[in-house]
């Protein structure tokens, strides 16, 4: 295994953020690009579904023999939260993979815990409009893309 | 305070799923019978019961409507984990009297297995206690306090398309003077840790 996953904190409350670094050294061959993606998925008995939250690209690999990408991913107030059910269970977890030409990718998975911050309906509500504020821009920046080309 | 939308009925709801399930077969039994007169008879027999059946349960529901009006259930919003208040059920009594009242704090866990014709969704309570409610008596209205304590494990309200929790506040309320009835509602449960 070529690529490795460093967390700062194995658990990170609601609302705040997972940072940590993924580093990958050479074994020879030269990968397209490297990808680092937080996301949360259900386990269990339940149809598997999968939510990717945000992904970090490292393309420009060229002749280097070892790259380092820090991330820094928000984790939304809404959760959802680590759970453990009788039925279904809630993952997150950071994934790295390295994609090698006429190869088979190589990944490393980091499992970590979202516990509940203390609520401040004050705090929540305000972190809430940010939130909906981002989702705003980026639906109004993805719209004047669309326009534009 | 919010107010939340009562989600349930008149209990033994299953005399008109049975009055209505006899009414189809029989009606189905009746016209394929229909040159023999003797199954055919003994299939207006059967309309003639789920027909009764059928009407029980409407006069029951009008009943209930007319004696005991739309439920409510008023409850400090948004609630986070590990909360711990009261909630407070409300109903108008128009010449009806409660016997007795269950009240349940639940936790279902809702999935979605398999695909196509297969597909299908699995309730499962995981979280189901008794909460011991205050009867506080009032000129024809019921009210009812019930002490709410969530658990700060949790889980809190979740949804996504193949899984979901949910918390509810169920109540059975055994009376005289009109059928029993019963209350469902449902509460949202945020991600967040109530100070202990």
């Amino acid at each position: 295994m070529t690529i490795r996953i460093d967390l700062e904190r194995d658990s990170v409350l609601n609302g705040d953020s997972i940072r940590g670094r993924a580093e990958w050294v050479s074994s020879g061959k030269e990968p397209r690009k490297i990808e680092v993606v937080c996301r949360w998925r259900i386990t269990g008995r339940a149809n598997k579904n999968v939510e990717v939250i945000e992904t970090k690209t490292e393309d420009n690999i060229a002749a280097r023999n070892q790259i380092t990408i820090p991330f820094e991913f928000p984790i939304s107030i809404a959760g959802p939260l680590s759970y453990e059910g009788k039925q279904f269970n809630i993952v997150w977890e950071i994934v790295a993979t390295v994609d090698l030409p006429m190869a088979f990718d190589e990944e490393e998975t980091k499992v970590f815990t979202v516990r509940p911050r203390p609520y401040d309906a004050e705090e929540f509500a305000r972190l809430e409009d940010d939130e909906d504020d981002e989702d705003y821009d980026e639906d109004e920046e993805e719209e004047e893309e669309e326009e534009s080309s | 305070m919010g107010e939340r939308t009562d989600q349930a009925g008149v209990l033994q709801g299953w005399i008109g799923t049975l009055g209505f399930f006899i009414l189809v077969v029989a009606g189905i039994m009746f016209f394929v019978t229909f040159s023999n007169p003797q199954l055919r008879s003994i299939c207006l027999i059967a309309l003639g019961v789920a027909l009764v059946l059928i009407a029980i349960a409407a006069y029951r529901a009008w009943r209930v409507r007319q004696v005991l009006g739309t439920a409510e259930l008023k409850l400090d919003a948004p609630i986070p984990l590990g909360f711990n208040g009261n909630a407070t059920y409300s109903r108008p009594l128009r010449g009806a009297e409660m016997r007795s009242i269950e009240v349940r704090l639940q936790c279902e866990e809702e999935i979605v297995r398999g695909s196509g014709k297969n597909k299908g969704r699995v309730t499962k309570i995981v979280h189901d206690e008794v909460l011991t409610a205050t009867v506080t008596p009032r000129m024809e209205r019921l009210e009812v306090r019930i002490p709410v304590k969530i658990p700060a494990t949790g889980p809190a309200t979740f949804s996504c398309s193949t899984a979901q929790t949910k918390w509810w506040i169920r109540l059975r309320l055994k009376m005289s003077g009109c059928p029993n009835t019963a209350s469902s509602f449902e509460i949202e449960v945020v991600p967040g840790l109530a100070h202990l």
